[in-house]
């Protein structure tokens, strides 16, 4: 064989070679920064200390931030993903991202007795420092990012956020939920709180907790009668809930990431301590649609009404697409 | 007592039970609950009364001017029927404050509200103020087992006891829970499973809905009792409507004939998850939230699965079906010619050739083979209610006097319940909550 044949034999490989590179290779990365921040609960002007994940200000902020999820991350199926973490906490944190294959270098600590403990699920940043994640080919689908280190007190005290990898090609609009609580004995002193007695009182969607006789919360998938909506369940919470969609069914179509080979018609699903779940939904009267906990994670602070509950606000057809979208709202109409 | 004698008496029994069914009103072998297209419901206070000797206070939907129900009434219609549920608001609560608004949602139904009794406006729905009337309407489109309950402070009035069952009988007829052959049953039973806890019940009772306020009950939940159909066992199992339990009037009795279906509707009345558990055989669960378990429209339930424990989650609900044969017992349930004359019998297996008698539905492959075990004497046994004297069925033997009653016509029982063991206890007293027993009888043996 010449040469020239066995370059022409090599071409057709190389440039295929080249083509699956240019795709595995494409990336993104998202920079993090936990930070201590401040959660005002709806009932009580006094603020509940939380940790969370902010995109990353380039240095630590001075005093605690107004305390939210993490900011919702997105990817391209097939992607890597990095993600670089500045730890403006006093103790170390890393980020794992449940159903996202990477090669985790667990962490360890000797304790008083000698013995050696898995403190952390992977690397960490040490207080001040960063640290730095990537997860190659990453899957399509909905999924939690979180805390790795001591995540039975480091998940609830806040640190935790979405990853929304890729599209369905059922629906164009898609709205996320993530549901979570706060347990406010436990935030008092946070170094030192863990979940045994995990008893929350503020129950919350997208971080946020309704509290009765406020605005209900609106989340607006800019979505307009007969026209597929994708629903994107996520619990970052310790325990159950039922999220119940008051009225239509639901075509649940994947659990963790993974596609159902059947789609489920149900009007609730049972939503797991970290668990995702995403359903279609083809709403066939515009109008204002209540979302709520069954498991009646529906209350505040004690007092009855509020916790796990929003509105979903499907435009008529033709929604003009400059109409100011509602943000919230007072009771169904 | 001598065998051919109990056989005897045993006859006379069932002669004398068909002869009180005759007597009574045959509810026949469906759910109880109210029938129609328009349903007049009324919210008002009662008391439930517990096994342990407990009486707490509900909020309840009553039917009309009756008594408040926990759970509410279970409303029957038929497929395609335009319902329309008033709802008055009638709730009376202590300290003379004003009384809440009350209301209805109705998951999986698309729900309009009649210009006739607007409502005012509410979180979830259309809501009735104190002494006002709101009509919810709906058409019963898909058949199924559905739910309903309250829309308003919904922590607070479903623990309370706003909630309750809607059965949508198919187009293909009443022994069908869909319209599918697959979905075809002989006997239907409701499980309804809620829990409670009583402070919150108490705090209601001395303060009315305030006296919740400032508590962490309803966040910090701890139900010590458990229900099913309203009741806790061993009240699951007495008679429906019972005059000594005016605010509880639905049982939970499942009974059967070997090789028939009978169709179980779980409904998650309350707040928690309950695994329920049923004894005997599997069972496939064919739909979910009222929805057949189908990969495609018209498959039929070809996604269903068999299970033994029904997963039964808040405000969702699950039909499955159950059939019960005695297949794989490895004996014959009828007994053997060693086991005395009376016991002689043919397993015929021709008409419909699927390995089991025609008429009485014995597995064939057992036919013949003979008990495994010895019985013990009577001196050396503990009685339950339950037990006939007699490892055959349909059959009765010797017991000490006062043994047995619960079971006159030597039927089979199993024990069905939350897998959850800690619900199968009243206030922490086992055995109680949420149980109950299945009866397999006799073929031949009437069931109401």
């Amino acid at each position: 064989m010449n040469r020239t044949s066995l370059l022409k034999c090599l071409r057709i490989p190389v440039l295929l070679l080249v083509a699956f590179f240019s795709v595995a290779s494409s990336s993104s990365a998202l920079n993090l920064a936990a930070v201590e921040g401040r959660w005002t609960p709806p009932d009580s002007a006094v603020p509940i200390t939380m940790w969370g994940f902010i995109p990353d200000p380039g240095s630590c902020p001075g005093a605690p931030v107004a305390w939210n999820v993490g900011p919702l991350q997105t990817g391209t199926s097939g992607a890597n993903l990095t993600i670089n973490l500045r730890n403006c906490l006093s103790e170390p944190v890393s980020i794992v991202i449940p159903g996202q294959n990477t090669i985790l270098t667990p962490q360890t600590i000797t304790d008083g007795q000698g013995r050696v403990r898995v403190r952390a699920f992977t690397n960490e940043a040490a207080p001040g420092g960063t640290a730095s994640y990537t997860w190659n080919n990453i899957k399509a689908g909905t999924f939690l990012y979180q805390s790795g280190s001591n995540p039975a007190k480091q998940v609830h005290m806040g640190l935790y956020g979405s990853l929304v990898v890729g599209k369905y090609s059922e629906a164009t609009k898609d709205v996320l939920l993530l549901f979570s609580e706060i347990d406010p004995a436990l935030h008092g002193t946070p170094a030192s709180a863990t979940p045994l007695n995990y008893k929350p009182k503020y129950f919350l969607i997208n971080g946020k907790a309704y509290s009765s006789g406020q605005p209900i919360p609106v989340v607006n998938g800019n979505t307009q009668v007969n026209k597929n909506l994708l629903i994107r369940f996520a619990n970052a919470g310790l325990m159950s809930h039922t999220p119940v969609l008051q009225g239509p069914h639901m075509t649940i179509i994947a659990e963790d990431g993974n596609r159902y080979p059947y789609a489920r018609k149900q009007y609730s699903v049972l939503l797991a301590a970290g668990k995702t779940l995403d359903a279609i939904w083809r709403p066939v009267k515009s109008g204002t649609y209540a979302l709520y906990d069954r498991s009646l994670s529906l209350s505040s602070n004690g007092a009855p009404g509020g916790g796990m509950l929003v509105y979903l606000d499907i435009k008529p057809f033709p929604w003009v697409l400059f109409t100011a979208p509602i943000t919230s709202g007072g009771a169904i109409r | 007592m001598h065998m051919r004698v109990i056989k005897t008496a045993f006859q006379v029994t069932v002669l004398f039970a068909a002869f009180l069914l005759l007597l009574t009103v045959n509810a026949g072998a469906m759910i109880n609950g109210i029938t129609g297209t328009t349903f007049n419901l009324t919210a008002k206070t009662g008391h439930i009364s517990t096994p342990d000797g407990g009486s707490y206070l509900i909020w309840g939907y009553a039917n009309g001017t009756g008594l408040a129900q926990y759970p509410g009434p279970t409303l029957i219609v038929n497929q395609g029927a335009l319902v329309r549920v008033k709802l008055t608001n009638n709730l009376t609560v202590a300290g003379g404050g004003t009384p809440p608004n009350v209301s209805i949602v109705f998951p999986g139904q698309q729900v309009t509200i009649a210009s006739a009794d607007p409502g005012v406006p509410g979180i979830l729905t259309k809501e009735a103020a104190s002494g006002k009337t709101v009509t919810y309407q709906f058409t019963a489109t898909n058949p199924g087992t559905y739910t309903y309950y309250s829309g308003t402070d919904s922590a607070l009035q479903i623990e309370m006891g706003f909630m309750g069952t809607i059965i949508v009988r198919p187009t293909k007829g009443a022994n069908f829970a869909y319209n599918h052959q697959d979905a075809k049953f002989d006997r239907e039973t409701l499980f309804l499973l809620t829990e409670m806890d009583p402070r919150i019940h108490q705090a209601v009772e001395n303060f009315g809905p305030a006296g919740v306020v400032g508590t962490d009950y309803l966040a910090n939940y701890f139900p010590v009792l458990w229900f099913i159909n309203g009741r806790a066992a061993p009240d699951t199992m007495a008679e429906p409507m019972a005059p000594w339990l005016p605010y509880q009037p639905y049982n939970c009795m499942p009974m059967m004939h070997p090789g028939e279906k009978l169709l179980m509707r779980v409904v998650g009345g309350g707040r928690d998850l309950h695994p329920f558990h049923h004894h005997g055989s599997h069972a496939r669960v064919i739909a979910r939230d009222g929805q057949l378990l189908a990969s495609a429209p018209n498959t039929g339930p070809d996604l269903s699965t068999e299970v033994f424990t029904i997963q039964s989650q808040p405000g969702s609900t699950i039909d499955a079906i159950f059939e019960w044969t005695g297949k794989g017992l490895g004996w014959d349930i009828y007994g053997t010619a060693a086991d005395g004359p009376e016991f002689i019998h043919t397993c015929n297996d021709t008409i419909v050739v699927d390995g089991f008698d025609d008429a009485t539905h014995e597995y064939c492959a057992d036919h013949d083979k003979p008990f495994p075990v010895t019985l013990p004497t009577n001196q050396e046994l503990a009685f339950g209610g339950f037990y006939s004297g007699s490892p055959f069925l349909g059959s009765l033997n010797s017991l000490p006097p006062g043994q047995g009653g619960l079971n006159p016509n030597g039927g089979y029982t199993y024990m069905w319940h939350s897998h959850t063991e800690k619900e199968m206890v009243n206030y922490d007293i086992f055995p109680g909550g949420m149980m109950t027993m299945l009866l397999i009888e006799a073929p031949g043996v009437p069931i109401n």
